[in-house]
């Protein structure tokens, strides 16, 4: 073994990485839920919900995808794909600061992503809305560290917290832009809230659900009842899925969607809906998401969408 | 493992010995806590449904850290599953080691690694794992594993300046 192994090893065990006591009542609180018996494995009930819709896909094809990642890469590819004739403004992603912190009671990691854009339109209003999408990106995650470190010293080594930001690049085509931000905060249970930024490439614009459709359509009854019918179906099919709708409870059940829900596009350009844990269901659910048929909004869309 | 009188007492005793073990894998290879989560519980539930198949108990960590691997790879085949950095050349691959700050410790630089290397380093310097070992549980030849931790070890040698 050479010296920078041994130096490599040695650091590995100086930095040994150990699991938190959350992630170790975690996999004692999984190992417990498994049957005693040796019987099959109830699935449904023992796994988590978080991902149980597929999430998109990162890029849309292989050579989009090297499109998106090669000029995070070298300063001389991005240089040389600047020169590229391209259909659309180019913009890009990069992680401009990672924030890790563990003393063993307390981690936290978190990329912060910036917008970046390609070649010209920094002046334009494509460049207003990137500024104003990075601004509150450092805003959020100015707020989120400030928070860990108030949390940090006031528990001490008396409790523990976890606090993560990851983000992917869910959409970036010559038309439409896309970035998703997972927060996850954990202080004995954890909870996670994702966070959307959405551009029309074509005008440059922050975009929000409400500002595809036409005015005067009722969109958000139309989504919000297949939502319904969705719910419905999940819990008739599968006695372990719960969702908030003609429960006892009415004012908290799920009635309709807001003009500024969380959404994306999915890859065969179906909008998807997604709720924050606890919105419409318990937290067992996760953060679920309903793809909706494009059939069920299309009449109400605006030109080009 | 038939002979194995309490299934699930035995389980719990060899995942308890070894979580910080699955943990680093997991967390290293998603990078983030949440996934790891869902990609521990993944494998420990496959684990304990596949159990009968384990044919040497003495070589549980391998075999439930191969299952780890693959559940942590589902995962990300998930979120990005168009290419991977280590699919890029290395010549194309970051030189900018200049913005990681002087005091970057190993688990920083490990975490900007690709995530082929960072197994390989994960097994390697944490694990203490032999070649043919790390081998066996991606699934990887044994020179495609000495390829990732030489150009992982480059890599490191520069960011963490040693």
């Amino acid at each position: 073994m050479n010296s920078i192994d041994k130096q490599l090893k040695n650091m590995a065990k100086e930095e040994a990485m150990e699991p938190s006591a959350a992630i170790q009542a975690f996999i004692q609180r999984t190992l417990s839920g498994l049957p005693d018996d040796g019987s099959p494995l109830p699935r449904k009930m023992a796994r988590s919900k978080r991902h149980s819709f597929p999430r998109p896909l990162a890029a849309i094809a292989a050579a989009f995808a090297l499109f998106l990642l090669i000029p995070n890469l070298s300063a001389s590819a991005a240089e040389a794909m600047s020169d590229l004739p391209l259909i659309g403004p180019i913009v890009d992603v990069i992680t401009i600061r990672n924030y890790f912190y563990d003393d063993g009671y307390h981690r936290s990691s978190i990329d912060v992503p910036q917008v970046e854009l390609g070649g010209e339109g920094e002046n334009s209003s494509l460049g207003d809305s990137v500024q104003s999408i990075n601004a509150d990106v450092q805003a959020m995650t100015d707020r989120l560290i400030a928070q860990f470190e108030a949390d940090t010293a006031e528990i001490g080594d008396s409790g523990h917290t976890e606090l993560s930001l990851t983000y992917q690049v869910l959409t970036n085509t010559d038309s439409w832009f896309t970035l998703e931000i997972l927060v996850y905060q954990g202080a004995g249970s954890g909870s996670q809230s994702y966070h959307y930024y959405h551009i029309d490439k074509r005008t440059g614009q922050i975009m929000q659900l409400s500002d595809l459709f036409t005015e005067g359509n009722d969109y958000q009854t139309a989504i919000s009842d297949e939502i319904l019918r969705q719910m419905n179906d999940q819990m008739a099919a599968d006695e372990s899925i719960t969702y908030w709708v003609g429960s006892a409870y009415p004012e908290l059940d799920f009635h309709s969607i807001t003009p500024d829900q969380n959404f994306y596009f999915f890859e065969n350009g179906n909008l998807v809906i997604r709720f924050d844990e606890y919105e419409v269901g318990p937290g067992s659910m996760g953060s679920p998401a309903f793809e909706i048929p494009r059939s069920v909004y299309e009449s109400m869309l605006k030109e080009g969408y | 493992m038939t002979y194995i009188t309490d299934k699930k007492k035995w389980y719990t005793e060899q995942i308890t010995a070894c979580q910080a073990s699955l943990y680093r894998l997991a967390v290293s290879l998603l990078r983030n806590e949440e996934d790891a989560r869902d990609a521990l519980q993944e494998a420990l539930c496959t684990g304990y449904e596949k159990l009968d198949s384990l044919q040497d108990a003495g070589k549980f960590r391998p075999w439930i850290m191969r299952i780890l691997h693959n559940a942590s790879y589902d995962i990300l085949r998930a979120r990005k599953p168009a290419v991977s950095l280590s699919d890029i050349p290395p010549d194309q691959e970051p030189a900018n080691t200049a913005a990681f700050p002087s005091d970057t410790g190993l688990k920083e630089a490990l975490l900007a690694l690709p995530e082929d290397y960072r197994e390989a380093v994960i097994l390697f310097y944490y694990e203490d794992m032999s070649i043919k070992e790390i081998s066996r549980i991606t699934g990887e030849s044994a020179g495609t594993i000495k390829t990732r931790l030489s150009r992982a070890r480059s890599r490191l040698r520069r960011v963490l300046d040693l």
